[in-house]
């Protein structure tokens, strides 16, 4: 999956979480997942879950730890597509 | 140091289902699920620990200022229906929790010997300052004295809390 694909599908999964609506709209691989997006620190559980279930993935809890920006969700989900 | 974390309950029963597939496995020990199983509110439970961990880990980012989403590292054990201690690593944090209507309010400190320092809202005549990596103070105005200060907002609830030692 390229990049930009992958960036929109985690664009999709944040979408219902997200309380800042223009951040979500220039999001990019900076846009950090509390701080910007404003999303509750308990519905990062959803995110990670909705990952999961998106990419048929399963996110271990040491890279649940990174999942706080969507650069690093990327990586995270690419990492496990790579080697599942 | 000192963490607060509120919780508003009719927000959350919205927000968050905790009862999804997959959802307290990631963020609850086996112990801690037991308690929500247990729990004869088991929304409340679900909200006291949580509130717990976010707490402890608001002392944790003052101290160390780094990021990391690992609910799991922090192990909640009960002292009575709304106290216990968190712990993270080698170090315990007590908290005290706090239900109001449906404002669900936890704090944690590093020491239980700070719990008589702990001012439970901002004074007149102090500000509230944050830091480059966003953790608060609070600053006597008149006097410029400054103390930490733990800020959480969710719903319709706000409260801060600073530590006056």
């Amino acid at each position: 999956m390229d990049k930009t694909a992958l960036m929109a599908t985690i664009k999709e999964v944040v979408a219902p979480y997200t309380k800042n609506p223009e951040a979500l709209a220039t999001l990019n691989e900076d846009t950090d997942f509390l701080r910007d997006l404003k999303i509750n620190s308990a519905n990062l559980v959803d995110v990670v879950l909705d990952v999961e279930e998106k990419f048929n993935i399963v996110i271990d809890n040491d890279s649940m730890e990174k999942m706080i920006n969507v650069r690093s969700a990327m990586e995270v989900v690419e990492n496990k597509l790579a080697a599942p | 140091m000192i963490g607060n974390d509120v919780v508003d309950l009719q927000l959350a029963a919205v927000e968050s289902n905790w009862r999804r597939k997959g959802y307290l496995h990631k963020i609850f020990s086996p112990e801690e699920q037991l308690l929500i199983g247990q729990a004869t509110d088991p929304d409340r439970m679900v909200w006291l620990l949580w509130s717990a961990k976010e707490a402890a880990y608001k002392i944790i980012h003052r101290d160390t200022r780094q990021r990391i989403y690992a609910p799991l590292q922090y192990r909640v054990q009960l002292s009575g229906a709304d106290a216990g201690m968190v712990q993270y690593q080698d170090r315990q944090y007590p908290f005290r929790t706090v239900v109001t209507g449906s404002c669900l309010h936890t704090i944690a400190v590093a020491l239980a010997d700070w719990w008589p320092q702990v001012v439970y809202c901002q004074q007149p005549g102090e500000e509230l300052l944050k830091d480059e990596a966003g953790v608060p103070f609070i600053r006597d105005k008149a006097g410029g004295e400054v103390w930490p200060a733990s800020v959480s907002h969710h719903g319709h609830y706000r409260e801060t809390v600073s530590l006056k030692t």
